[in-house]
């Protein structure tokens, strides 16, 4: 069929120029500068710093030892820890944060809603560190106020095995800012599906859960994932939130670094780079899978 | 294939009334347009009958069915909508399978039925391709396929020549037409556009404020409008407020000049009325000098030119105020601006509808509503 809107837009006087389109002799590629050089700096020399140093003996020359440590239970069982934590976060922090957005964004839902659980969400998704294991210590500590005033009705969560200074009370800990990340990335995501799409779907016969089957999770899934990686970046890298938390009943990588690197017990600096290489390395590896899923669901996106 | 009645549909969104008691039979295989402005009820009607919206009062009948309460997913229609509703996660081919795979058919008949329809459609040669690999006028061409594989008891279309460029806008809508034809569907159709409504339904619904103004076919619609709203809003028109005088030959009056109008003799001497002449039935020729052109004929002077291709449009001033005129472009030439003319028409071109009292300064001694003047932005 005849095209006219194609014919139009490729004639060659309509055709954009932005001043991006670079030219010879543009300075353009200055506006970018900024941004490399702080990559550079802050990113790829550090990284590139503790990958040489995780091989390099306090005695003169490379070795194999440090990374060898890793391998070591302790070491290892924290990485184990480190993963476990982030995954489960991040599996709990994005499904709930993923029905919570949607559920703010329905149609039948006041409008008013939505800027207070995006402002809220921002403030939460931030609280963390020290001043976020305290407001936990006070409210499911062993006298915290959650604690207590289940207590008056019997129930004893301490004396049921439930604890703030473990796994779970950690893993609770962390969902508390999770989830309000999860709301925060996902809302413009949810935006994007459209009123067409879902009543189109409904007008050729699809029910609730058929349209998000063949149609919302699918277009939704590439953002999903991302989000999802985010989440266990952030999960793995929280130093502050589990140190004043556990004070390092829990292994966890990012309180091993400190350990082993403030000196305060023995200190190893190049343990500590060699521990900090192996996160690279799993947050390298999540960034790959993340990858590889999302090229199989792109296909309709490319240009 | 069925036809569809609306009946007594009313729906309030708060304080806003969007229908009115609506009453419309569509008759099977009909092609049926609901135009007016923004905010006039039109696509309210249409989610009404789609169940996207349910009405407060009234019903929806297929046939003899009552759909009233049958839900949106399970009413068997059709539905085109303005623009970006192909699933962007599946190919035109996928797309247009996706009401059959739901309804579990199996895949061999489901692109079968997906590549007749996309051949109908004249889109063959794009079954592979996703929707942003499409343009407008593709994408909307596989929604249209996408509606009809169902095999739906009525085709509803939203506005779905909107966001299209004019030239591919004139060349769908016909399609859509010829495709429709050939089919025998009922159709129900939404558009702001009274050329795309006049041009290809059967029936043309004016609404207004949630209202039906008139049904007719489209020749009655333009020809012959039966309220002052439809009046204004179809074409262009040049609307003079007179009082109908008391003559044999029939004649109205307006600042103090007599104008013929046969449509006058049925009506009584002294009534208060809007007097209605299409630009194209006047007919203009310049005057030599500073002459009057006595007789029947009223004078004026010209005062600006539009050019619309075939025709230019000429306004002239005259005492009964401005009035429209279409004068073939090569005529046009000759009338420059300021120059004197003389306007005739035939008496019996003009109609007249009655004003209701008190509406003095509804409309100016000749006012003249340009239609973009009344077209939603």
């Amino acid at each position: 069929m005849a095209d006219t809107t194609r014919d139009i837009t490729t004639l060659p006087m309509s055709r954009p120029r932005g001043i991006l389109v670079a030219k010879r002799g543009s300075l353009a590629w200055l506006g970018v500068v900024p941004f490399f050089l702080y990559t550079t700096l802050f990113l790829l020399l550090p990284a590139l710093w503790l990958t040489t140093d995780a091989f390099r003996s306090p005695t003169g020359g490379y070795t194999f030892s440090f990374i060898q440590k890793l391998f070591q239970s302790q070491y290892e069982n924290a990485f184990f820890t480190s993963i476990r934590i982030s995954l489960v976060t991040a599996l709990v922090g994005g499904i709930f944060g993923l029905f919570v957005a949607y559920a703010a964004l329905r149609e039948d839902v006041p409008r008013w809603v939505r800027p207070l659980l995006t402002t809220y969400s921002g403030v939460a998704a931030n609280f963390a560190g020290v001043p976020l294991a305290f407001a936990f210590v006070a409210t499911l500590g062993g006298a915290g106020l959650v604690t207590q005033f289940l207590a008056r009705f019997g129930l004893d969560i301490y004396a049921r095995g439930f604890s703030l200074y473990t796994f779970t009370g950690l893993t609770i800990t962390y969902v508390y800012f999770q989830l309000p990340l999860m709301i925060l990335i996902i809302i413009p995501s949810l935006e994007g599906i459209k009123r067409e799409w879902r009543e189109a779907a409904t007008n050729l016969g699809a029910t609730h859960t058929q349209f998000w089957r063949h149609i919302g999770l699918p277009i939704l899934f590439p953002s999903l994932l991302g989000a999802m990686v985010l989440l266990f970046g952030n999960a793995f890298s929280a130093y502050a939130t589990p140190y004043a938390l556990t004070s390092g009943s829990v292994n966890l990588v990012p309180i091993l670094i400190g350990n082993v690197t403030s000196g305060e017990v023995v200190a190893d600096p190049n343990l500590g780079d060699a521990l900090a290489l192996g996160t690279i390395v799993i947050i390298s590896i999540s960034v790959v899978i993340y990858a590889l899923l999302q090229r199989r669901s792109d296909k309709w996106l490319r240009r | 294939m069925p036809g569809l009645k609306l009946q007594g549909l009313h729906k309030q969104f708060g304080e806003v009334v969007a229908l009115r008691t609506l009453d419309l039979a569509v008759e099977s295989g009909e092609f049926v347009s609901l135009l007016g402005p923004s905010g006039c009820g039109k696509t309210t009607a249409l989610r009404i009958v789609a169940g996207f919206e349910h009405a407060d009062e009234g019903r929806i009948l297929v046939g003899d069915k009552d759909i009233t309460d049958v839900p949106a997913n399970r009413r068997d229609m059709g539905m085109v909508f303005q623009s970006y509703s192909l699933f962007p996660n599946m190919t035109a081919q996928q797309n247009v399978e996706f009401g059959l795979r739901i309804r579990k058919q199996r895949s061999a008949e489901r692109a079968r039925r997906a590549s007749e329809l996309l051949d109908l459609v004249g889109l063959a040669s794009a079954t592979g391709r996703y929707p942003h690999q499409l343009s407008g006028g593709q994408q909307q061409r596989v929604a249209l396929a996408r509606a009809l594989a169902i095999e739906p008891s009525v085709l509803l279309l939203d506005e779905p020549l909107s966001a299209l460029d004019a030239k591919v806008r004139v060349q769908l809508r016909e399609e859509i037409r010829r495709i429709q034809t050939q089919l025998g569907i009922t159709a129900l159709y939404v558009t702001h556009d009274q050329e795309e409504a006049l041009s290809v339904s059967d029936r043309v619904v004016v609404l207004s404020h949630g209202q039906i103004e008139q049904v007719g076919t489209p020749a009655e619609i333009y020809g012959e409008p039966q309220t002052v709203f439809v009046a204004a809003f179809i074409g262009t028109m040049n609307r003079i407020e007179a009082t109908v005088r008391a003559d044999p030959s029939g004649a109205v009056e307006s600042a103090g000049h007599r104008l013929p109008v046969h449509a006058a003799r049925n009506w009584t001497s002294g009534l208060h009325v809007l007097m209605l002449l299409r630009p194209e039935v006047i007919d203009l020729r310049p005057l030599q000098g500073d002459t009057s052109a006595g007789g029947e004929a009223m004078t004026g002077n010209v005062k600006s030119h539009t050019f619309l291709g075939p025709v230019t449009r000429v306004q002239v001033s005259t005492p009964i105020g401005d009035l429209m005129v279409d004068v073939p472009s090569v005529e046009a030439l000759s009338v420059s601006i300021g120059a004197r003319v003389s306007l005739t028409w035939d008496p019996a071109s003009p109609r007249l509808i009655e004003l209701p009292a008190g509406a003095e300064n509804v409309v100016g001694p000749a006012a003249i509503i340009a239609e973009d003047e009344l077209q939603p932005a």
